[in-house]
């Protein structure tokens, strides 16, 4: 009766959640002590009147008149004092300790091989009991045998009670499994168990984004601990350095666990693998395959690159295990368009690991060179580098059909007049031969007024493409319109650009729209593509850009320099007219070069060359098909990309285009979607169910292209526990590496987790019961009832 | 009658109006709201690099660097041999610190300074500060200001670099090599190497340099070779230092598939030690940076894997035997303990500038 009362009277179901615990109260009790004995005074003197007035009638009548009245008095009176409910509760904050279990396909991966001594300890770490002396042969292969996650998995549940029990009244434990994302296990302290970690495990281990996962989830309430367990490769998401710092500033430790043995599987790995990105036909490609082994020093493998079925290279190399080897496979590029390499070592028979000896790379092989155009200042060593990296190119030439064309300032100025006057493009014809231009840090005295204009005339009605890097000494603040119009910033002309403070250097961030860009891809994995631009070293000097002009597409910003228009937009690139304009913000690209050399700079430059590059007339184009990535995990999805065009070399302009795919067991058809901006472009996404190779088809092999589907090829890179980065993790937060060897693993744990429930009383809430329905219907029902009777007693 | 019926209708409305009086100055006591929680900064950090032996060059060099730059004068120099001023301003160069930027912006522009005001300037070009042997020091000062050229705007250093190019241009020999002075009489490899170095650099800058001056240039290097692999002093012959100068010598000249390289390279597999310990201590040379400092790049340059089986033994040999300031000595039985500064550092910048390699900055180590 009470809930429908309060429920009436407005109340807040929070309020009848805890009926029990709510108190009446006044806003005004002075009404209520003044207000209340007047009124009985003032009912006092109405009887009397009354009784004095109405002689003739009942005195139960007389009576019942002055209850009604003195009642609607007291209820006025009510009212005036402001009644209200209120609501006190107390809440008790636990800090959280949570268990993290990595979940990846690497946990997979047998935990062994472990010692005598280091199986004995392991079995007890998992609650196995076994007779003293050595080791049973078939109980020491369960044990190496049995998967990374099983052990972690058998772990905890054997030391459930030195783990849990002592916590569960001051934690709140929370546990979660990840892979490449984070799943909240529901567990129970009182009643802990852990579901079995059956296989596959997921694509990769982004074990940085787990326990910043947590943290986020903890919201603020202490976090007493985290425990991972994990092989400690991280193959994605925040680096276990950066997550390493954000843990120790929120106060929380973490507890490594490494979940495999010490020592180094038997293991020939293919870690690393690159191409000069885009040949022409006819020319060297280059392949660089990077190696790591384990006890095989001293033994010969073959690196074996192919195309299809057809061996294009091998190379012969004697293996070290002491650190990363190199090797540089090379052929000749014979057939045009995409070319998916695969590069393979044997391996041995006795490796533990096999899958990781094949990795695929994609080479783009054209027809035809681009011709470019390189005008540059001084002999800066952004040029020096950008300029012999070119001529190595043999994907680009000049007009003349030999290497690109160079003009540099310097020496420009030093020939006589005659000659300077001749030595950019004088006509609009001359400039559009070429595919890209690409301008440094030139003055205007090279870049005359009349030269910009034909310039600008070559990018909108050509086509020609224009990529801009800047400088301090011109770049672009020295310039005026028509120039500054093609570029994809908007600038402040009065700064010669923006110098960073000597502690705090400038930082390169990709935005969303540069983790998919072409001229972006230093990896094909996003994963990878983002740490790599991540690791870069900082910049000292950019250009003073004030805001993207309206058509740009910001690529990498500086998070460094911030306006009301947001970060400052380092690259970026915009449609102007039929060409394509790109700006590189930073002057000093060749801080890319940090102990990789050309692999990276080269690599975004060579992009970005092709990527504003003007395209041919139909004509000349043949159909081709690209997939990204180039190779993928089951469950993820592939982009395909189609350029269709017709036996003419028109491009073929359809709503949408069928694209046949077959592979193991699967044969399907997917439809791609014509691309609104760009003709004969047509795009799609393909979600490849298993392993194995996919082959793209349209048109009757027109045009095909490859997908190779790995099982995890990030997670097989590096198959063994890497302790180093798990102590290096748990140091820095404060917490701790422990060896699931260590019988006292748990304890130890328990022992180092901080914090202690807090009681907090949450501020008291508060409901009025007077301003309802009910209020006005007992004042309208005694009114009434007091007219009733007043004129059934011929009162009135 | 009337007078009830006013006083009721009088009652009537006051309660009405009170009503209406209390309802609308009645506050509403606020409810309580939770306090929203708020989540703590979240730093980031830079992120680990994969290698640790990465981590370990780039400490390595940093830590000597931080040892020059505390050994410079007030007025730049750090020595009165311009080749020693010189070193160190590439040992800062190659680990990307350019002029007016980042963390060494003084001690290059103080440095550059000193060279210039410092240089005899007659013949017109020349860098070199002291007499005789002093090509030398003109073939590296012309190499620093090569590097430091197209990073630094300053006018006067465009002039005097391409000036100190022609004076090379003009001082060599018919026999198309170099020697101590600058004058075309006489010519070795040793003095040769760092003409080629330095005009490779400028040329790498776009300055050009004579083909003549290049063809003659390869003529003498490949006069000086070894049959059974090696290249001599003055004539064909082997031994360490010349040996990878050859090579070196050949490689920038634009000739790396020259037949006389792979024999050499496999000799030179002869200076290498089974440990860094022995790298150090037994190395058998003369002159052991003059050899590294070539070696290193020569190895560089030919890549694969004599590359692979070079770096590692060289490079743990330095990062072993670093002093804790910073600084490297000369080893003992190498000549240059004779020559050596007292500061250090013509060693300190000669171990930086080997262990440059591994960061590909400069733009005189490109391949």
């Amino acid at each position: 009766m009470l809930n429908w009362l309060l429920r009436q009277a407005n109340v807040g179901d929070v309020f009848l959640e805890h009926r029990g615990e709510l108190t009446y109260h006044v806003q005004y009790p002075l009404a209520v002590v003044v207000g209340l004995p007047l009124v009985l005074l003032v009912g006092a003197g109405i009887y009397v009147l009354q009784r004095r007035n109405l002689k003739s009638s009942p005195r139960s009548l007389v009576l019942a008149l002055t209850i009604c009245r003195t009642f609607i008095l007291v209820l006025l009176v009510a009212v005036m004092a402001g009644p209200f409910v209120k609501l006190e509760t107390a809440r008790e904050n636990r800090p959280v300790f949570a268990l993290v279990f990595d979940r990846s396909q690497s946990m997979d991966l047998n935990a062994g091989p472990f010692s005598d001594e280091e199986a004995r300890r392991i079995t007890q770490a998992t609650g196995m009991h076994v007779a003293e002396g050595p080791l049973d042969p078939e109980m020491r292969t369960a044990i190496n045998q049995q998967s990374r996650a099983r052990l972690a998995h058998a772990a905890v549940t054997a030391k459930r009670e030195q783990l849990i029990g002592p916590v569960s009244t001051r934690f709140e434990l929370k546990a979660y499994t990840f892979a490449r994302d984070i799943t909240p296990l529901g567990v129970d302290a009182n009643n802990f168990s852990l579901p079995e970690p059956t296989p596959p495990g997921g694509p990769s281990s982004r074990i940085g984004d787990a326990i910043q996962h947590v943290l986020k989830e903890a919201a603020g309430r202490p976090v007493a601990g985290i425990v991972v367990f994990t092989d400690g490769e991280s193959t994605g998401g925040i680096t276990l350095g950066e997550v390493a710092q954000v843990c120790r500033t929120a106060n929380a430790p973490v507890f490594a666990v490494p979940t495999g043995a010490a020592a180094k599987a038997r293991d020939v790995s293919i870690v690393d693998v690159s191409t000069s990105g885009q040949v022409t036909v006819g020319d060297t490609a280059r392949v660089g395959v990077v190696l790591e082994s384990q006890a095989y020093d001293g033994k010969s493998v073959k690196v074996v690159v192919r195309d299809g079925d057809k061996v294009l290279d091998t190379k012969e190399i004697t293996l070290r295990s002491a650190e990363q080897q190199q090797v540089e496979l090379t052929f000749t590029a014979q057939e045009s368009g995409p070319r998916y390499l695969v590069i393979e070592v044997p391996p041995f028979p006795d490796e533990d690991h096999k899958t990781n000896n094949t990795d695929v790379a994609l080479l783009r092989v054209s027809d035809e060179k681009t011709k470019v155009l390189y005008v540059e200042g001084l002999p800066r060593w952004d040029f020096r580098f950008l300029k012999n990296a070119m001529r190595r190119d043999t994907g680009l030439t000049g007009r003349d059909g030999k290497q690109p064309d160079i003009v540099l300032e310097a020496e420009w100025r030093r020939k006589p007049e005659v000659e300077r006057a001749k030595a950019l493009p004088q006509t609009l014809e001359e400039l559009a031969a070429y595919h890209t231009v690409i301008l440094g840090d030139v003055s205007p005295k090279l870049l005359t007024p009349a030269f910009l204009e034909l310039l600008d005339q070559a990018v909108r009605e050509k086509g020609v493409g224009l990529l801009v890097e800047v400088g301090p000494q011109s770049m672009p603040h020295d310039y005026d319109r028509p120039l500054l119009d093609l570029l994809p910033v908007q600038i402040d002309r009065k700064a010669t650009g923006i110098y960073a403070p000597a502690a705090k250097p400038f930082k390169l961030e990709l935005t969303p729209d540069g983790v998919l860009h072409e001229a972006m891809q230093l990896y094909d994995e996003p994963g990878r593509n983002q740490a790599a631009w991540a690791q870069m070293l900082p910049h000292q000097w950019c250009v003073a850009a004030v805001r993207p002009s309206p058509a740009a597409t910001v690529l990498a910003s500086n998070p460094n320099v911030v306006n009301n228009y947001g970060k400052l937009s380092l690259i970026a690139w915009q449609p102007a007219g039929k060409g394509r304009v790109m700006l590189v913000g930073t002057d000093s690209t060749w801080l890319w070069r940090q102990n990789v050399g050309d692999r990276f700079f080269y690599k975004f430059w060579g992009q970005a060359i092709r990527f504003v590059a003007r395209t041919e007339d139909a004509g000349k184009k043949k159909s081709w098909i690209e997939i990204k990535p180039i190779r993928a995990q089951p469950g993820e999805d592939a982009t395909v990309e189609l350029r269709a065009y017709t036996e003419g070399g028109a491009p073929v302009e359809q709503p949408s285009l069928p694209v046949e795919i077959s592979g193991p067991g699967t044969r399907t058809s997917l439809v791609l979607d014509a691309d609104p901006n760009t003709k004969g472009r047509y795009v799609g996404k393909y979600r490849v169910p298993t392993v194995g190779d996919f082959r793209f088809q349209y048109a009757n092999r027109m045009a095909e292209a490859r997908l190779r589907m790995l099982a995890a090829p990030e997670e097989m890179r590096y198959p063994n526990v890497n302790r180093t980065a798990l102590k290096s993790l748990a140091d820095t937060t404060g917490g701790e590496m422990v060896e699931l060897t260590d019988p006292e693993w748990a304890q130890k744990i328990v022992a180092q987790l901080k914090g202690e429930p807090k009681v907090t009383k949450r501020p008291p809430s508060e409901a009025t019961v007077w301003d309802n329905w009910m209020v006005l219907a007992v004042l309208v029902v005694v009114y009434a009832l007091d007219v009733g009777m007043r004129r059934l007693g011929g009162l009135s | 009658m009337n007078r009830s019926r006013w006083i009721r209708s009088a009652f009537v409305v006051a309660l009405v109006a009170a009503a209406v009086f209390a309802v609308s100055h009645t506050t509403r006591p606020a409810a309580a709201q939770p306090k929203p929680a708020t989540a703590g900064p979240l730093d980031s950090a830079a992120p680990q690099s994969e290698l640790k032996v990465v981590q370990q060059v780039n400490a390595s060099i940093d830590r000597g660097l931080e040892y020059l730059a505390a050994k410079q004068r007030k007025d730049g120099g750090w020595h009165a041999n311009n080749a020693i001023n010189s070193l160190a301003l590439l040992a800062f160069m190659g680990r990307g610190h350019t002029p007016g930027r980042g963390r060494y912006p003084d001690v290059l522009e103080k440095g550059k300074k000193f060279v210039l005001a410092n240089s005899q300037d007659n013949p017109k070009g020349y860098l070199a500060q002291f007499g005789g042997g002093s090509m030398y020091e003109h073939g590296l000062t012309t190499l620093a200001l090569a590097e430091m050229y197209g990073m630094d705007p300053d006018p006067e250093l465009e002039t005097r670099l391409r000036a100190a190019v022609t004076l090379i241009e003009k001082s060599q020999s018919p026999r198309g090599g170099w020697r101590y002075g600058p004058a075309p009489d006489n010519q070795d490899l040793s003095v040769t190497v760092m003409q080629i170095v330095a005009l490779r650099a400028a040329n790498n800058a776009e300055i050009p340099v004579s083909q003549k001056v290049i063809d003659n240039a390869i003529t003498y290097v490949k006069s000086c070779n070894y049959p059974a692999g090696g290249f001599g002093y003055e004539g064909p012959g082997q031994g360490g230092p010349t040996s990878a100068a050859g090579v070196l010598s050949l490689q920038l000249l634009g000739k790396p598939d020259d037949p006389g390289i792979p024999k050499t390279m496999d000799y030179l597999k002869s200076f290498l030690r089974a440990t860094p310990k022995e790298q150090w201590e037994n190395h058998g040379l003369g002159y052991f940076y003059y050899f590294h400092y070539y070696a290193m790049q020569a190895h560089y340059q030919y890549g694969g894997a004599h590359w692979n089986d070079w770096h590692p033994k060289v490079r743990d040999a330095l990062l072993l035997r670093q002093n804790a300031d910073g600084s490297w000595d000369v080893p003992a039985g190498s000549s240059e303990a004779a020559h050596a500064d007292p500061n250090k550092v013509y060693s300190t910048a000669m171990a930086c500038l080997v262990l440059d390699i591994y960061l590909h900055f400069l733009p005189a180590y490109q391949r």
